[in-house]
């Protein structure tokens, strides 16, 4: 099927790796439905599409990228339906804002990561309501020359 | 929304297992107890807006950023990823 992009433009996308998040992002409720769209030379970002608002869309880096000792205490109801735990990859919501002397921060949000199992093509946003975990941390310093896409 | 005046130590039952309590006032703070089966996920709304926030800034400015550390992404994603080039800009 086609899918319209936000940056890529209408791009080609077997049914089949549509990833299913039945309960919408927080708060966004009616995004249910995403792909995975990986640029040459990013690895190992990701752009979180939305199949159904092209306008929607997310970068996310695995946890592993930012912090190989990440593991977000989950709730086992909160992840009953993404089948074999260990097949659950934690991926983390990164984006860029301009500071007040016009440089760019780039930020990755560690409290709401989406949890996301390739085999099943299902995942889910959790929060994880405690202090350690940031909103908003800092990872300015391993990416570079950041501007902003609005 | 419906709307309760409960005294300290006085309760709300919603449903048939989710109970509120009042536990205490202090000024304009309340104290509130909550008992409820493990499946119910509870957060204060706060934080839930918060990450809806951050959610809509994230699809706002998604940042055109070189990578400076790269690394190899998971091979579990690969049969799942979509390749892509930016339209010009």
């Amino acid at each position: 099927m086609i899918v319209n992009t936000k940056i890529f433009g209408p791009i080609d996308v077997p049914e089949e790796s549509i990833i299913l998040f039945p309960q919408g992002l927080v708060g966004l409720p009616w995004l249910q439905r995403f792909v995975l769209i990986q640029e040459e030379g990013l690895e190992p970002f990701f752009t979180l599409q939305s199949v159904d608002e092209a306008d929607f869309a997310l970068w996310i880096v695995p946890s592993l990228f930012i912090d190989p000792e990440y593991a977000p205490p989950v709730d086992e109801i909160e992840i009953a339906d993404l089948g074999d735990k260990n097949d659950i990859l934690p991926m983390i919501i990164v984006w860029t804002e301009e500071t007040d002397d016009g440089n760019h921060k780039t930020y990755a949000n560690l409290k709401a990561p989406l949890l996301i199992n390739p085999k099943i093509k299902k995942g889910r946003q959790v929060v994880i309501d405690k202090e350690e975990y940031p909103l908003k941390k800092d990872i300015t310093a391993v990416v570079d020359g950041a501007s902003t896409n609005t | 929304m419906l709307v309760l005046t409960r005294k300290k130590g006085e309760a709300i039952v919603i449903g048939d297992n989710i109970k509120i309590v009042v536990v205490s006032v202090s000024g304009d703070s309340v104290k509130i107890g909550i008992e409820a089966p493990a499946d119910v996920k509870i957060l204060r709304a706060e934080l839930l807006e918060a990450v809806k926030d951050i959610n809509v800034v994230a699809a706002k400015t998604m940042p055109h950023v070189k990578v400076k550390k790269g690394g190899e992404k998971p091979s579990i994603l690969t049969d799942l990823t979509i390749k892509a080039k930016r339209k010009d800009t």
